[in-house]
């Protein structure tokens, strides 16, 4: 998942040369970023990367998942 | 002769009374001080002192049962009187008298022909006085430069020769009894400082002996050592199998639910278990795991003892356990459950940074170089899981100045974060300690410190209804508001009010841990 995340923001980094994409970039190269930032820039980040707001949730979820935290 | 210098009450309580000179470390009565410039009983006691024809200088009050005394070194009744004569423009005769007597010339007539005679790492040693004077009086440039570069001094191994040189002087008492140059004072604190002698005749032998009636799980023992990198040092080994033994082990759920008490601890005492704890079967206890953990440092020639090993008994299974080994120079404490949540076994399976592991060694060069072992093997073993190890940085700041660019932060609701909270625990495999950090991260990202301290609070409860012979498991009471909810893992969450909470607190079938501060408000903690 997280992958596909730095993927889109690679794309929307390219399409928009907008500077908040470079520091998503370096924030999402940590593959542990989502267990070290609150839920607010979490969220912040996925709208930003154009998830639908009433996916959040799950997005999230799977992004939290006890398989990425070890 | 008499070695003690008797007084009366009277005598003692003014010079007790008196306004004092203060040095490093002590304070000294100017009467005394007085007394030793202007009465000849107290000077003369004080030469023979000063001439080592007695060995302590004590003045001494002894009234049917009590004893009151003072008692102070020959440098520090010097300086003392230094520091009085010169604010008093005193006569000077008696104090040169005295500072003579314990120049650094008397110390080199008295010892140069001694000899130093000691055991150290198992060989026998004859070193020459005179070779630890004449090394210490280098430049201090000079000086440096050897202790820093030197393999060897005197044909010995640099840290042999400060170690007996150092002994030597503590245990003549030579910066108490004699008047160093600077430059002698400089160097001794420099050899201290840049040569490390703290492990020398440490663990020489394996202290423990409970090792060696246990056996490893075949098994365990090839998934700990397999791959193990062949070109790691022995200490770099030594780490790695310690890192290792906190991935596949985990700490015993039920020993910490109920806090260790005597009926579950019973069976932890019996050592042999250690010989059943395999990959399935592998919740361990502080005292396993370190049985275990020194089983593999036994196969590695590495010497070691636990901190239970007493003097004449060896008594396993009561209170906290760790132990210590040497591998060369370094000296190192092995604790990977010194905190349990936070601890080693579980942090290491999350990569974090280990903390239960560390260098006893005080020299700051050998510090850097454990400490860059232990980077090298965390980053070997890091290497080889699918997610990149822990970074510590600036990650922060990235986080801030990313608010400052994005218009889409906004408050997420409190009640998908719980409802979030519920759903991971829910769908999680993981159970018991291991279960309960990732609980206790996940709080620290889903909600804000207000939130913690005014809406929500979290209890890891022991919870005495278990499926298996276990006595207790761990669940977890989340409240949020006034709304219940028991977590418990494989089982339905639960949503319960306070009083059937509370019915369960007062049965006993739920009861706070031993180290839990904050409790439920209403639910008192039980007897």
């Amino acid at each position: 998942m997280i992958n596909k995340l730095r993927e889109t923001n690679e794309k929307l980094l390219e399409d928009t040369k907008d500077e908040k994409y470079v520091l998503i970039k370096k924030i999402l190269d940590d593959d542990k970023c989502f267990f070290k930032m609150d839920i607010e820039s979490a969220f912040s980040i996925l709208r930003d990367l154009k998830i639908k707001e009433d996916n959040l949730q799950n997005v999230y979820e799977e992004l939290i998942d006890i398989k990425n935290f070890v | 002769m008499n070695e003690d210098f008797y007084v009366n009450k009277e005598e003692f309580d003014k010079i007790n009374q008196a306004k004092n000179i203060y040095l490093p470390g002590n304070f000294i009565s100017t009467e005394l001080i007085k007394r030793i410039l202007e009465k000849d009983d107290y000077f003369l006691y004080t030469v023979r002192f000063f001439k080592d024809n007695i060995k302590k200088f004590r003045i001494l009050l002894q009234e049917k049962d009590m004893k009151r005394e003072i008692i102070l070194s020959k440098i520090e009744i010097l300086r003392a009187i230094e520091i009085y004569v010169k604010e008093n423009n005193l006569d000077r005769t008696r104090f040169d008298e005295l500072k003579n007597l314990i120049s650094y010339d008397k110390l080199k007539e008295k010892y140069q022909k001694k000899k130093f005679e000691r055991d150290i790492e198992n060989n026998h040693y004859i070193i020459n006085v005179q070779d630890f004077l004449i090394f210490l009086d280098n430049p201090r440039y000079d000086f440096e430069k050897r202790c820093e570069e030197s393999v060897k001094i005197c044909n010995i191994d640099k840290e042999i020769f400060a170690y007996a040189l150092l002994t030597f002087f503590n245990e003549e008492h030579l910066r108490d009894n004699y008047l160093l140059p600077n430059n002698i004072e400089a160097n001794l604190k420099t050899l201290e400082k840049e040569i490390d002698t703290s492990f020398i005749n440490k663990l020489l032998i394996c202290e423990d002996t409970l090792y060696q009636k246990v056996e490893l799980d075949e098994k365990l023992e090839e998934v700990i050592l397999n791959n193990i990198p062949s070109d790691l040092s022995l200490l770099e080994k030594s780490i790695y199998i310690y890192i290792m033994l906190c991935k596949v082990l985990t700490y015993d759920e039920e020993f910490y639910a109920l806090n260790e008490e005597d009926i579950v601890n019973v069976k932890h005492e019996d050592y042999h278990r250690v010989n059943k704890i395999n990959l399935s079967n592998n919740r361990v206890t502080c005292y396993e795991f370190n049985l275990i953990y020194a089983k593999f440092l036994s196969k590695l020639g590495i010497n070691f003892k636990s901190n239970y090993v007493g003097y004449d008994d060896e008594t396993y299974g009561k209170g906290h356990v760790y132990l210590e080994y040497r591998v060369g120079k370094y000296l190192v404490h092995a604790d990977s459950t010194e905190q349990i949540l936070h601890g080693d076994i579980a942090g290491a399976k999350r990569n974090d940074m280990i903390t239960g592991i560390e260098l006893i060694n005080k020299n700051n060069s050998l510090k850097q170089e454990f400490h860059s072992a232990l980077e090298k093997v965390y980053a070997i073993i890091a290497e080889r899981e699918e997610k990149k190890m822990y970074q510590k940085d600036n990650f922060d700041d990235l986080v801030r100045e990313y608010h400052e660019k994005t218009n889409n932060y906004e408050q997420v609701d409190l009640k998908i974060k719980l409802s979030i909270l519920l759903n991971k625990l829910n769908s999680s495999n993981y159970v018991g300690v291991d279960l309960m950090s990732y609980l206790l991260s996940l709080k620290k990202v889903l909600f804000t410190y207000e939130e913690m301290r005014y809406n929500l609070k979290t209890n890891i409860v022991a919870n005495k209804d278990t499926k298996n012979d276990d006595l207790a498991r761990l669940s977890c009471i989340i409240s949020i508001n006034d709304e219940y909810y028991l977590f418990t893992p494989h089982e339905k969450t639960r949503i319960l009010s306070f009083v059937e909470l509370k019915s369960l607190f007062d049965s006993g079938m739920l009861s706070y841990l031993e180290n839990d501060t904050s409790l439920i408000d209403g639910i008192k903690r039980g007897k």
